[in-house]
């Protein structure tokens, strides 16, 4: 009997502990990975309205049993993706481009106050509409800009090509009178 | 009743005829201070806003109103630069009679001359209204800064005309105790030198000071705000007239006549009470005409303070302008309008100005 029990206790302990533990670490690692995806499941995307109870017919997992028949492999480990990276504060989305109007209005308060913000729309405003109307405006405006910026070589080179793209126009004939055609410093002029 | 010169086919005005609204001018014109305090009694109901103004002065203001609507004054500027002469030997060249206003730029000196001197532009314009015509003067002053005189005024440059103001250079142009007031008032004592000379003379001047006025102008003096420009304006107004005490100035307040932003040129008006007559230069068209008539009222005249081509045969009665101003070079270069406009029945020569003095 000793021999017998000894045998049979040995015959049915080893396998069945190392059977026991191994269910019992599956079970484990399913019941907390059956509870990681609900938890996921369970947040809510808008908070629920105060007051309001949880429902009591809120089915309530039987974490031992439906892990051992519905058994499922525990998720891997989360890897960091760039959308879970924690994030720098958000950058302000870049400003719609001003229309057209706009950018005339914003030129014209502008002035003299701040020739280069005046260059930069005045060009962005040439490129973007080049057949308006206002055209020749947005040349003068890139002139001007480069003359209040003492930047007169330049000024005189832009002036001539407006010249030669509106010639008539007043707001031509206005660069060349104060760019191409103006009077000279007094002798003498430092 | 003003003697004049013979008459044009168009009738040459007597000063005390009503030009455009000549009569009802009055109660605007002489708020500014002007009047007969001090001075002769206006032969017309137009006063000058210069105190105490002249007789000359007043008679000049007073021709210009009987011209309103009615004719125009001719006009060339000099090429004071280098060969002042040539602009107004250039008329008779070409068959023309001369035109009856001479321009001329205070911004050159004579070679080596100090600020006190009186400039050979000055003395061109005395012999112009000796010879029968009138004179009419701006200045591309230098910008304001410290340690600097009329002898630094420049065009192009650091701190000249077309130079772009710091922060506060325009108040502080204005501002007593400043580096920047104490170079303007040297510049503003070399005008009254200049002009001092001609009222020594008794010839009156008009004075198209800080020209070309509008938002984001092309100098200094026009590059700050409207009332940053008002505020220059009335700083030398007070200075020429009461400090320097001349009183042979007729006051033109220049706009600049560049399309698509004379509707903003209302804040840059000084008021009538320091303005004697306005107007735009180069656009000619009745609309610039009329955007200029908004602002200063329809009984100041209004004057082509600089111009390219002219063509007076266009302008009446739409948009009247009392004077035009050729720039220097562009009687040659708009040869053809200038000849015509020279002979239109509308324009005054040099030898229809009535006797002044």
């Amino acid at each position: 009997m000793p021999k017998l029990q000894s045998a049979v206790q040995e015959a049915v302990s080893k396998p069945a502990i190392l059977l026991a533990l191994g269910a019992a670490a599956m079970a484990i690692a399913i019941v907390f990975g059956v509870f990681a995806r609900d938890d996921k499941r369970a947040k809510p995307a808008v908070p629920a309205p105060s007051g309001t109870q949880p429902s009591i017919t809120e089915p309530t997992p039987s974490m031992p049993t439906e892990a051992v028949r519905d058994p499922q492999p525990p998720l891997p480990a989360p890897v960091p993706t760039a959308a879970a990276r924690p994030r720098p504060p958000a950058e302000p989305p870049a400003p719609e481009p001003l229309d057209e109007a706009s950018l005339i209005a914003t030129l014209h308060d502008l002035a003299a106050s701040d020739p280069p913000q005046s260059l930069k729309l005045a060009r962005e405003a040439r490129a973007r509409f080049p057949d308006s109307p206002h055209a020749p405006e947005f040349e003068w405006n890139v002139v001007k800009a480069l003359a209040n910026m003492d930047r007169y070589e330049e000024a005189a080179q832009e002036a001539r090509g407006m010249l030669e793209k509106y010639p008539g126009n007043p707001l031509s004939v206005d660069v060349e009178h104060h760019l191409l055609h103006h009077p000279p410093n007094p002798p003498g002029t430092p | 009743m003003m003697t004049g010169g013979s008459s044009s086919s168009g009738g040459t005005p007597a000063m005390s005829g009503g030009g455009q609204d000549a009569g009802s001018s009055s109660s605007s014109s002489s708020s500014g201070g002007g009047g007969s305090e001090g001075g002769t009694t206006s032969p017309c109901s137009a006063t000058p806003v210069t105190p105490n103004a002249s007789s000359q002065a007043q008679k000049l203001l007073c021709y210009i109103y009987s011209l309103y609507g009615n004719h125009v004054l001719s006009g060339q500027q000099e090429t004071s630069w280098a060969d002042p002469a040539g602009d107004i030997t250039w008329y008779a060249t070409n068959g023309l009679k001369d035109p009856a206003i001479l321009g001329g730029d205070f911004l050159y000196h004579d070679s080596g001359a100090t600020c006190t001197a009186v400039s050979s532009t000055t003395t061109r314009a005395i012999a112009y209204w000796n010879a029968g015509g009138l004179t009419m003067v701006r200045y591309h002053m230098g910008m304001p800064a410290a340690g600097l005189t009329c002898q630094q005024d420049c065009y192009t440059g650091t701190d000249c005309a077309e130079s772009t103001p710091g922060a506060t250079t325009l108040d502080n142009a204005v501002t007593a105790g400043t580096a920047e007031n104490t170079s303007l008032n040297s510049k503003l004592d070399y005008m009254a030198v200049q002009i001092g000379a001609m009222q020594a003379a008794n010839v009156p001047v008009i004075l198209a000071l800080f020209h070309e006025a509008q938002p984001n102008g092309w100098f200094w003096w026009s590059k700050g705000t409207g009332a940053q420009y008002v505020a220059l304006w009335k700083y030398a107004f007070t200075y020429l007239t009461t400090t320097k005490g001349l009183t042979n100035i007729v006051w033109l307040m220049p706009y600049s006549g560049l399309s698509g932003v004379t509707a903003a040129i209302a804040p840059f008006f000084p008021g009538k009470a320091m303005v004697d007559l306005s107007g735009p230069d180069y656009q000619d068209d009745s609309t610039t005409f009329n955007d200029v008539k908004t602002v200063v009222g329809s009984t100041m005249p209004i004057a082509l303070h600089e111009s390219n081509a002219v063509n007076p045969s266009a302008w009446f009665p739409t948009s009247p302008f009392v004077l035009w101003n050729v720039w220097a070079g562009y009687e040659d270069m708009a040869a053809s309008t200038v000849k015509a406009g020279m002979t239109d029945t509308h324009t005054i020569t040099r030898d229809l100005v009535p006797d002044l003095k």
